[in-house]
């Protein structure tokens, strides 16, 4: 008989004798009920893709203002509002929660295990997230409108000189991180305690590994921010001074506390999207991937060293000059951990026999642009440099090339990769190579300029420029456009899949491709391994220990 | 094939490991508005 995580979790008490199988709950109750971790997984990844729609929205109503000099289309205030809830939303609402989608649907299925940990407390993590995405949103119909003091919400903007609104937004932010917390538990949980027991830790899948680590990052940065937003509620309704220096408070002390989770929370959105590209790369290459364990301590390192460089974001508030050696130092550091995992992927790549499905695509362009992205992380964290380039365009293209040819190209990557494992089907694979190029050239096109525009002295966040920075954005308004329409595509290729895709019974969907994952029929059965995989098996489906 | 023992013994050490993170988180946050106020 088979016993699921899920039946226990649920408290229904199965025993040796209660031999019926479990199939998904029919209609739309089986949504809002399941503890299944594929359904849960492929509702963060719905979730999310909805909320980059709409934060990719407001990156139009951005670009569309910055077509032109002047003020086209909106209001100053309303343009900092855009600006804010972008980056609130992409952060938030899009990057981390497919992150934790693609988590939930391939971890208890790469390492052996029925489900995740705690499939219960899974359910609530999801479902947090629509409200406090929905009271994210709300609050830009609040009077006063939505919080447009920058996705930093930097005191005292958020605090002495914010819109009412704040509060709603303070809430939103307690209940995301509440449900990244709890998400971050059941990854812990269910990577330490439910694997097979023929799986030792270094046998994990390079996925698994930069997820786990992650999660510690998620629980050692997300109280800190919620301490942030706890100390910016009692300072704005309870007559705190955290931040405010007329109360004997600091608010550049907001800027360390926030600093102090918002660089980890940059690697949170990033170690993740390492993980798929280690999984596609040897796939495709037909080899054992590069440098397995030295990957495996890269990503630690990066995590270690991701507490240690904050005040890299900080370098114009004034501190010593000391502090700034030190966090120069401390950045340029992590380059190396960040470089070994480059040269392990192209060394992955090297000399094998390499074809270029569309996974492949999007984790060779990853590789390619992410390293351009960390590369003019490189330049910023040096200190004189950084002076030049604080607050200016440079910033916004290196982050967007970071996290968009970064973060989002592996997400795509690997939603290419596992989809027809979860579906069954296969998709339109010339579809899929004419959005890859469309993505890849309209990305540059897009977010490329931005480095001349933040050399030349553009600064962020304004709605109107001179003179000289108009050619320059008018080329990056066409490629955000351009983007942007993109994602219709994307979306049109993967609801065709799953409705008319031609059908894929190999259990073995890429046939290079190694990994417990791959054992399971296609399409993925509603329960995971049922039966523990052997050790022997484990060794077999390995990518790193010559399986190939 | 696994034991419905087997199972239910990783999930009492899921449910410790949960505690014990959960309780780093409360203890993390704590810290956080203690030295902010000092």
């Amino acid at each position: 008989m088979a016993i699921t995580t899920s039946d226990i979790e649920a408290g229904t008490q199965h025993s040796a004798h209660d031999d019926h199988h479990h199939g998904p709950e029919p209609g739309l109750m089986r949504w809002v009920k399941t503890t299944n971790h594929k359904d849960i997984g492929y509702l963060y990844l719905w979730f999310a893709f909805m909320m980059l729609l709409i934060g990719g929205a407001m990156a139009m109503v951005i670009r569309a203002e910055l077509l032109m000099p002047g003020l086209q289309f909106v209001e100053p205030q309303f343009f900092n509002q855009m600006t804010t809830m972008h980056g609130l939303i992409m952060v938030f609402g899009a990057i981390m929660p497919a992150f934790v989608g693609l988590a939930n649907v391939q971890i208890p299925a790469m390492i052996g295990a029925p489900d995740m940990a705690l499939p219960r407390m899974n359910n609530w993590s999801f479902w947090i997230l629509p409200f406090a995405g929905a009271m994210l949103i709300s609050t830009m119909f609040m009077e006063g409108g939505g919080p447009a003091f920058g996705w930093t919400f930097y005191a005292p903007l958020s605090t002495t000189f914010a819109p009412e609104s704040t509060d709603y937004f303070i809430f939103a932010i307690h209940m995301l991180g509440f449900s990244s917390i709890m998400g971050a538990i059941n990854i812990i949980a269910t990577v330490m305690n439910m694997r097979a027991s023929g799986m030792k830790l270094m046998d994990m899948p390079l996925f698994v590994w930069t997820w786990f680590i992650t999660a510690f990052l998620l629980i050692a940065a997300m109280p800190v921010l919620a301490g942030a937003v706890t100390m910016m509620l009692t300072d704005r309704n309870f007559g705190t001074s955290f931040f405010d220096a007329a109360g004997g408070g600091d608010p550049v002390m907001f800027q360390h506390i926030f600093w102090f989770f918002g660089h980890p929370e940059v690697y949170i959105m990033i170690l993740p999207a390492f993980g798929i590209i280690s999984q596609i790369i040897p796939t495709f290459a037909r080899k054992p991937l590069f440098g397995y364990s030295s990957m495996v301590y890269a990503t630690a390192s990066i995590a270690i060293l991701s507490f240690v460089v904050w005040a890299h974001h900080m370098f114009l508030t004034g501190m010593p000059v000391a502090g700034q050696m030190y966090f120069m130092y401390a950045t340029i550091l992590i380059s190396v951990p960040t470089g070994v995992k480059v040269f392990n992927w192209v060394s992955t790549m090297w000399r094998g026999s390499m074809t270029f499905e569309i996974p492949m695509m999007w984790a060779v362009a990853f590789v390619i642009l992410f390293t351009i992205g960390g590369l003019s992380g490189l330049m910023l964290g040096i200190v004189p440099a950084d002076i030049q380039y604080h607050d200016t365009y440079f910033v916004v293209a290196h982050f967007h090339y970071v996290l968009v040819s970064g973060a989002l190209f592996s997400i795509i990557a690997g939603v290419y990769y596992w989809l027809p494992k979860w579906c069954g089907r296969m998709y339109n694979e010339r579809l899929a190579t004419i959005h890859f190029w469309w993505a890849v050239v309209s990305v540059n096109v897009l977010f490329f300029p931005m480095h001349f525009l933040g050399l030349a002295g553009m600064p962020r966040r304004i709605p109107d420029y001179s003179l000289q920075f108009a050619d320059f954005n008018l080329i990056a308004s066409l490629g955000g456009f351009v983007f942007g329409l993109s994602f219709l595509l994307l979306a049109y290729i993967v609801v065709d899949c799953i409705r008319n895709g031609r059908r894929v019974e190999e259990e073995r969907v890429w046939e290079s491709a190694k990994g417990l994952e791959w054992t399971l029929p296609t399409p993925a059965p509603y329960h995971t391994f049922n039966e523990e995989p052997s050790r022997a098996l484990i060794l077999k489906e390995s990518s790193h220990t010559g399986g190939h | 094939m696994v034991s419905s023992t087997s199972i239910k013994q990783k999930q009492r050490g899921a449910l410790l490991t949960a505690l014990v993170v959960a309780a780093v988180v409360v203890a993390i946050f704590s810290l956080t508005l203690i030295l902010s106020g000092q």
